[in-house]
């Protein structure tokens, strides 16, 4: 079904982004509209200080960088945002030497629902809020060395790899962050 | 911190109570006394790059009304999401869960379906259960054929969603002052 405002938001973001979610570095490099997402992306990495660039460590697993590369869609499944996340390669990490526990708290769906019982009871009104970003807020205490992200290695220091001061998407660690 | 739930935090200063609830980058928060919450607000957008502060009416597939007297909760738009995922937008709406003389029993002679459908409905139909404990018992009595689901499994199965269907909009009412007497 093709509604006014659905065409007018679909007109509204024709120019602006790509249709096509590449699955390759190769082909979302040869799209400005990816290459933006991308160093959106890694300028927040910078904003929030995640890693700084430093000699590759010798016999230390180093874990592998890859790009996903999704599009957004608003309710009416325009698409309106182009989003490319840096994701490291956790399956290659080894537990006991580049982690420890990867266990994470989450609370059960039934204590929600009590809490809202008894907020109800007490005259508590409830909020909500989330943070942007959450894995880049938190702090890992293991050392974890990442490879340069494809496509953007440093020309002069190719061989350097990421040294991690918070948590990557995709790191075993990174729930507990 | 609580022993229970180690994600909820309270704090009580004098008469009034602040309970802070944290599901990984969602947090819900109140207080009797509304200057809280607005302190933590503001506390919370300083520390941490923070998007949308309001009154909490969506969470986890849960909508939540709150009003003056009362607390409403609901999972319309997730059986919504739900009836169009498993393709029954079109199904004939049902006015029962499952019927009274309806027979499950193991029945090895026709072929077993396939599992890993049965199974995402099973886990989704488990999460429903949250704000609709009316069908618990139908959604639990399918579970348990879920190491070997035959047709007469699946078909129950849909009379479920279909039911739901009929009645997405029923939810938990929480009266506030109400006893048990």
């Amino acid at each position: 079904m093709q509604t006014r405002s659905r065409l007018a938001s679909f007109c509204e973001h024709y120019s602006f982004v790509s249709f096509e979610e590449p699955k390759k570095i190769e082909d979302a490099l040869k799209d400005s509209n990816w290459v933006n997402a991308m160093h959106d992306e890694l300028n927040n990495f910078t904003r929030n200080q995640v890693w700084e660039l430093v000699e590759r460590p010798k016999n230390y697993n180093v874990i592998g960088t890859k790009w996903v590369f999704r599009d957004k869609q608003d309710q009416d499944g325009v698409v309106v945002r182009n989003k490319a996340r840096l994701v490291a390669q956790g399956y290659t990490q080894v537990e006991g030497l580049d982690f420890g526990e990867t266990y994470a708290p989450v609370v059960r769906l039934e204590a929600i629902r009590i809490l809202l019982a008894y907020a109800c009871d007490h005259n508590i009104k409830l909020y909500q809020m989330d943070v942007k970003s959450a894995f880049l807020n938190g702090y890992i205490n293991e050392l974890v060395y990442v490879e340069q992200p494809p496509g953007f290695e440093d020309d002069k220091k190719p061989n350097h790899v990421y040294k991690l001061k918070k948590a990557l998407y995709g790191l075993k660690q990174a729930p507990r962050a | 911190m609580r022993k229970v739930d180690t994600t909820l935090f309270t704090k009580k200063l004098g008469n009034d109570l602040f309970v802070l609830q944290i599901y990984v980058d969602d947090i819900i928060f109140g207080s009797t006394n509304h200057d809280f919450c607005e302190e933590f607000g503001k506390m919370m957008a300083k520390e941490f790059e923070m998007s949308m502060i309001g009154e909490l009416s969506y969470f986890l597939g849960l909508q939540i009304k709150q009003m003056k007297n009362d607390t409403f909760v609901s999972q319309g738009k997730y059986i919504k999401d739900m009836i169009k995922k498993f393709g029954l937008q079109e199904a004939k709406p049902m006015s029962t869960p499952m019927g009274t003389n309806d027979q499950l029993g193991n029945d090895a002679s026709v072929n077993m379906i396939d599992q890993k459908l049965y199974w995402s409905m099973i886990r989704s139909l488990l999460y429903v259960t949250a704000s609709r404990p009316d069908v618990m018992f139908s959604v639990c009595k399918c579970a348990r054929y879920q190491a070997s689901p035959r047709e007469s499994h699946l078909k129950a199965t849909k009379t479920i969603l279909r039911y739901l269907k009929a009645t997405h909009d029923v939810g938990l009412w929480y009266p506030k002052g109400l006893t048990l007497s």
